[in-house]
């Protein structure tokens, strides 16, 4: 137990760094950090309908970031994120688009074929690697450019709105294809059910299933898990398909909870936000929760700034970045660690 | 230029690299520096190349007191080191390699006079290259050739080749020693180092002989090979550890190979079933490849039968372990517990993971192969001597080949005996393991079966009653064929 206690405390001391650090930019700035802070907190939770967008956001952030989780732990790069989720919400917007659109089993249809889709341009991603040598971060990279680009396309081209081709996205989709929220401020109540199935299945797959282990062997070093009989050619497409299929379901909920139609940049970065989160919380589950309702609060409460402070709306994505900056320097240089041997060291005195 | 050690002691932890370390090299000579791996040449060199500081003794150069631990007093007091490998850079052409780390650096290099100097070195130890040529297109003894003039140029006296000559073809070889010659004949000192007695007799005339960290012998050459091999190895070369050792079993196998590179065909015959077959070689040469061939048939073709039955034992993978010599790089998970290991390896055909089954089985395993470590701690936490020990834990209880590349490489004694108690445990079950080692001793203690390499060529053969310990030896440092 006393690891642990200790790895908690280092997290605690982290985030107190973090906090002053941003602190001692906003004073730099010339602002209050205070009231910044409350701002952003009142921004995130003031009132029922931007607790409820906070929540949505979470959510998705987490889900994205619980597919990074399964392609770190196969010790790959999954760069093509963004891609997957613009073909979730690609998928999402076929089925809108076709006649199961009108019909009350719509989501359903748009979960699968979404996440079928998500799967299927990461497994492409990954025959590339395993296939053709191509590193799948150059691999995600370019299916990311290939998604981005397909989706302009359908927006003005094939699925444009009568009479205009605007890129501010196609009609609207029939009620019966959104994936509705709860109540009259919009509880989104199916994102987080999304996200907690997502995040208790993987976290059952990774301590209980041989296939949870053997992903995180190939990831920790491929050329031994091949004395243990694993393929690791193999578990690197299985990482990818999982990852895409996760991923693939935060962009059904981009398109069908969010905009309830497809636009250009239905993606909102989440994706790449996703890895950032997925990288701080090192591959932990429970922690990818806490760092994306962090991220989900800065997004959220970000607006309140500008409005309520008069402040750059790029403030908040300062902000993020220097959270992100801060606690990856912060984890390179092992400061928490040290300070909290120090703090062992002070409380056996205090014993005395 | 004269070169003086006194006491120079080097400890890494609780080994002994260099042990009161004192002689001389004289101004004018090739000086080689020889032993066993292991016996400390290579960290003499590097303390006179000032790449690593002793913890005491000091170092004379025409008598004067040269700062230790120092590259750029090394430097400037004019030795200069040539490495395994050349040091140099690849995409960078000849002449820009002249420029990188010349001593003559002003901000414009004077392209033609240097031209010029590059030319004559090449012309006046016949060498034929391109000056414009990117290094990466020549040979590595072309390569080798370029960094020795480079020395040069930038006013080495003392010139030392830490075994230079492993990817050498025998023309580069040859091309180099010239070049070495004639520099010696010029008043440069060479200090050669090697476990190559042919090639130290060939140019060197004297030689200092290393044995466990401490000088042996400094003398002057010629002298017979075997006089230095007795130096290098020690003299205990008697075959008393052989005797009263049954043949495991009456049954025998037929092993044969076939090498990637040149096609040659080797047969093994009457290779007792369930024995222990040493690949004996020293560092650097094929043995550790050949052990890994029969796991991935990469650098050899290799195939075990019984003599009874035709059927080939590699053909079915899953009765062949191969443990390779790098234990947290290529044999284990450095980032998963002792408990996932052992999951790992007991999972085949099971979705789920039954974590108590996997701990109890864990157990008794940890305390069988006596494992000191928790169970859930990781991989690489453990010492190397655990790390072993896990790894032999692990392995199925199918196995029929096991394959182990430098068994007790960094091993305490402890654990070694511990490995080879297992390994010779099992020749009850009729495994066969099949090990390769630089230890003479650990070969000849050891194997029912001796296969010896040379460079990269298999140099001799047979049951460890046709061979002693000497024959080992001389196969392995290549003088069989002159002596006998």
């Amino acid at each position: 137990m006393i690891p642990d206690i200790k790895s908690i405390l280092a997290n605690i001391i982290s985030m107190l760094i973090v906090f002053l650090v941003i602190s001692m930019f906003l004073l730099i700035i010339g602002s209050s950090p205070i009231e910044v802070y409350l701002a952003l907190i009142d921004g995130a939770f003031g009132n029922t309908d931007r607790f409820a967008r906070t929540l949505l956001t979470t959510a998705i952030l987490c889900i994205s970031a619980f597919a990074l989780v399964v392609t770190f732990t196969g010790g790959l790069w999954n760069i093509g994120i963004e891609g997957q989720l613009v073909a979730g919400s690609i998928g999402t917007t076929v089925i809108a688009r076709s006649f199961i659109g009108e019909s009350v089993a719509a989501p359903i249809f748009e979960i699968m074929i979404g996440s079928l889709f998500g799967s299927l341009i990461a497994v492409f991603c990954g025959i590339l690697k395993a296939k053709a040598n191509v590193h799948e971060i150059f691999g995600g990279l370019g299916l990311d450019f290939v998604a981005s680009g397909a989706i302009v396309y359908l927006v003005i081209g094939p699925w444009k709105r009568e009479g205009i081709a605007s890129t501010s996205g196609t009609d609207i989709f029939p009620e019966n294809a959104w994936i509705q929220s709860i109540g009259e401020y919009g509880v989104p109540i199916w994102p987080i059910i999304f996200a907690v199935v997502i995040g208790i299945s993987l976290l059952l797959c990774f301590k209980r299933t041989t296939f949870g282990l053997r992903l995180k062997a190939v990831g920790s070093n491929a050329a031994a898990s091949q004395r243990f009989g694993i393929e690791p050619s193999r578990y690197l497409l299985y990482a990818f398909a999982l990852a895409g299929g996760i991923g693939g379901i935060a962009g059904v909920v981009q398109a069908a909870v969010v905009y309830h139609k497809l636009v250009p940049f239905i993606s909102g970065g989440y994706g790449f936000l996703g890895i950032l989160i997925a990288l701080i919380s090192s591959k932990n589950l429970v922690l990818v929760v806490l760092v994306s309702t962090v991220f989900g609060c800065l997004l959220i409460g970000g607006t309140q700034l500008q409005l309520k402070l008069g402040m750059h709306s790029s403030l908040s994505g300062i902000i993020q970045g220097l959270l992100v900056l801060t606690w990856i320097l912060i984890k390179a240089s092992k400061v928490d660690h040290r300070l909290t041997n120090k703090l062992a060291v002070w409380s056996k005195f205090g014993q005395y | 230029m004269k070169i003086q050690f006194e006491n120079i002691t080097k400890t890494f932890g609780s080994v002994v690299a260099n042990d009161l370390v004192s002689f001389q090299i004289e101004s004018g000579t090739i000086h080689a520096i020889i032993g066993e791996n292991g016996a400390g040449k290579s960290t003499l060199v590097k303390i006179l190349a000032g790449l690593s500081t002793p913890d005491s003794g000091e170092m004379y150069v025409n008598g004067k007191i040269v700062e230790l631990g120092s590259v750029s007093e090394s430097q400037a007091v004019g030795i200069g080191i040539l490495g395994q490998e050349p040091w140099d850079f690849a995409n960078l052409t000849v002449i820009e390699s002249f420029i990188v780390g010349s001593k003559h650096n002003t901000p414009f290099m004077d392209y033609q006079k240097l031209r010029k100097t590059v030319g004559h070195y090449c012309k006046n130890y016949g060498l034929r290259i391109n000056v414009d040529t990117q290094v990466k297109n020549l040979s590595i003894g072309e390569r080798q050739q370029i960094e020795l003039f480079r020395l040069l140029f930038n006013g080495s006296q003392v010139i030392i080749l830490d075994e230079p000559t492993s990817a050498f073809s025998l023309d580069q070889k040859k091309l180099i020693f010239d070049t070495l010659k004639r520099l010696a004949a010029n008043g440069y000192s060479i200090v050669l180092v090697s476990h190559k007695i042919d090639e130290v007799l060939e140019i060197c005339s004297r030689a200092t002989v290393m044995r466990g960290g401490k000088v042996v012998d400094t003398l002057n050459l010629p002298v017979p090979s075997s006089k230095l091999i007795d130096l290098m190895f020690g003299v205990n070369n008697d075959r008393s550890f052989n005797k009263n050792r049954n043949m495991p079993s009456n049954q025998f196998l037929n092993i044969s190979s076939i090498a990637r590179a040149d096609k040659r065909h080797n047969r093994f015959k009457d290779v007792p079933e369930g024995c222990i077959l040493g690949i004996a070689g020293l560092q650097g040469s094929g043995a550790d490849g050949f052990v890994k061939s029969i796991f991935d048939t990469d650098a050899y073709k290799v195939s075990i039968t019984r003599e009874t039955e035709k059927k080939d034992f590699l053909d079915n993978q899953r009765n062949v372990t191969y443990l390779p010599a790098d234990r947290l790089e290529k044999g284990l998970f450095s980032d998963l517990s002792v408990l996932e290991h052992f999951a790992l390896a007991k999972s085949h055909g099971n979705t789920l993971i039954d974590w108590s089954q996997v701990k109890d089985d864990a157990l008794s395993l940890v305390q069988e192969f006596d494992i000191k470590g928790e169970t859930d701690s990781k991989a690489s936490h453990l010492s190397g001597g655990n790390q072993q020990r896990l790894m032999l834990s692990l392995i199925d209880k199918d196995t029929e080949i096991l394959l182990m590349e430098q068994p007790t490489r960094g091993l305490d004694v402890l654990s070694a005996k511990f490995v080879w108690d297992k390994l010779v445990e099992s020749k009850k079950n009729k495994v066969l393991t099949v090990f390769s080692s630089h230890d003479i001793d650990e070969i000849c203690m050891y194997s029912d079966y001796i296969i010896c390499f040379h460079g990269d060529d298999i140099s001799g053969y047979g049951s460890n009653l046709e061979l002693s310990r000497l024959d080992v030896m001389n196969l392995i440092s290549g003088r069989f064929q002159d002596d006998s």
